[in-house]
């Protein structure tokens, strides 16, 4: 008879070589999908775009659902709400340049999205797509707007007006751009605020991207403001020891955060337009400090190894030991996407495909610990590209 | 009669044997499924700080972990289990080989 001390070591070692023969290849028995193609190079739409699309056709073509959804998202975060707005048409203007069939569709979708956001702002103001503490103490610049709100109108128009031009958001598109850099012009961190004092660079970089889009659209040029904003930035904005920008500033230019996963890659992104060797540095340095790879699966930190931050809405709940940050990773295949590099963006893929929990539904996808916004992040991701492209072609790149 | 003396059987084995390892994993999959099947899946989205409407925040936290450690138990607890179970079965077929063989020389 086998001594039961015996038995118990026995057994743990069983359970450490069973460890050791089932962890390191868990993703190549369990999670594959991704691995051939993982940044879609095909023609057209991938089938897993397609998937993800129909998740959001049926939320923006249901309204029981989308009172529902919005319901659940604008009670943890009313930016959340027209965030989702802007990735899906900034997605769906990418889709419509993929496969030009689509267009009609994707243009009355666009069309309804925009008209809803900006009577939205009209009746209740920017505020209505605020978080609350927007109306805690007045904003240093008046009157009061939203770097947030402006700049991503001013991306969605813009996108829409690349794929066809609409003549009726001409004017309105320039008029919100004029009052977006007379703001960033007369701030001391040439940053307009989001909020009271709150300069966010996602919003300045989304700003910036979006004032290019307009100046390829109706002719202006604001080159030297870029270069003029990038050059304020490298000397204010990075932080020391990593060399990425902050995420939050104050309007005199005070560093009210460090780099942050939920900025960083969003940002990269939309600099890209403006400058790109810069996009690519941050990128690079955003991978350097902010990216984890174990065991084939890839995540995004939301702060540097050595940098503690708090956690919040924006970084959602931060898993402990692997220190993913779902807000970090979601926006990180976008980063990885826009710089082709399909190794972060499969092992990323791969862990969305592991720890969100995809629910298949009639042919449509979405991620159960995912969201609205997060889906409509996912949806750009696998379909970025032709949008920015098209922007450097006509302004002569 | 005799299937139900085998399950008596195996649900009284060790925990560190073999059959004690298939039970575990077998309780660990049971616990997961009828998660699954309560629904529990649409509370994940907690992780992204979305609480299901119709539903109090504690409630829908304590239903997002629990899914949380039932699934990862699923895809890495229970192979874990199985693969050192099959291990074990082969570690004590050896030992008895061994023997037969030292008693017969």
């Amino acid at each position: 008879m086998e001594s039961r001390a015996r038995r118990v070591v026995t057994g743990c070692l069983c359970l450490g070589v069973a460890t050791l023969l089932w962890v390191p290849f868990l993703r190549h028995f369990l999670f594959t999908e991704h691995d051939r193609n993982p940044i879609w190079t095909g023609p057209g739409l991938s089938p897993y775009t397609r998937a993800l699309a129909a998740r959001h056709l049926a939320f923006w073509s249901d309204p029981a659902q989308r009172s529902r959804e919005l319901g659940d998202l604008r009670r943890s975060n009313a930016e959340w709400d027209f965030m989702g707005r802007t990735y899906f048409v900034l997605a769906l203007a990418n889709m419509s340049l993929r496969e030009p069939a689509l267009k009609t569709q994707a243009l009355s979708i666009i069309d309804y999205i925009v008209e809803e956001t900006l009577r939205l702002e009209s009746r209740q103001g920017f505020y209505h797509f605020s978080m609350p503490y927007a109306r805690n103490r007045p904003y240093v610049d008046s009157p009061a707007r939203s770097q947030f709100v402006d700049s991503e109108i001013v991306l969605m128009m813009g996108a829409r007006r690349l794929v066809e031009e609409k003549e009726a958001w001409r004017e309105p598109l320039r008029e919100r751009v004029r009052l977006m850099i007379e703001r960033m012009q007369r701030s001391p961190s040439l940053s307009a605020e989001s909020y009271p004092d709150e300069c966010w660079t996602f919003d300045n970089a989304n700003a910036l991207a979006a004032i290019r889009i307009a100046d390829v659209l109706d002719g202006g040029d604001h080159r030297p403001f870029f270069r003029e904003w990038i050059e304020h930035a490298k000397k204010t904005l990075i932080e020391p020891h990593t060399g990425i920008l902050v995420s939050e500033y104050t309007r005199a230019g005070s560093a009210m955060d460090g780099p942050e996963g939920s900025s960083i890659w969003m940002v990269a992104h939309a600099l890209q337009l403006i400058d790109e060797p810069f996009a690519r540095d941050q990128y690079d340095r955003a991978c350097r400090h902010l990216r984890r790879s174990i065991c084939g699966f890839d995540v995004s930190r939301e702060w540097p190894a050595d940098a503690t931050g708090r956690q919040d809405i924006d970084s959602g709940v931060v898993i402990p030991i692997v220190e993913a940050s779902p807000g970090a990773s979601g926006l990180a295949l976008l980063g990885a996407a826009s710089f082709g590099d399909s190794g972060f963006y499969g092992g990323l893929l791969a862990s969305l495909e592991m720890a969100a929990f995809p629910v298949s539904n009639n042919g449509s996808l979405r991620y159960a610990a995912s969201n609205q916004v997060g889906d409509a992040v996912l949806l750009y991701s696998t379909v970025v590209g032709p949008l920015w492209a098209e922007v450097k072609r006509r302004g002569g790149e | 009669m005799k299937a139900w003396t085998l399950l008596k059987g195996w649900l009284k084995a060790p925990t560190f044997s073999p059959a004690g390892f298939v039970v575990r994993a077998g309780v660990l999959a049971l616990i997961y499924f009828i998660l699954s099947m309560a629904g529990f899946r649409n509370y994940m989205s907690v992780l992204s700080l979305t609480f299901p409407e119709g539903s109090s925040r504690n409630w829908a936290t304590f239903a997002c972990m629990a899914y949380l450690v039932s699934y990862f138990t699923w895809i890495l607890g229970v192979p874990i289990l199985l693969i050192a179970a099959v291990l074990m079965a082969l570690w004590k077929r050896g030992l008895r080989a061994a023997k037969v063989t030292n008693n017969t020389v």
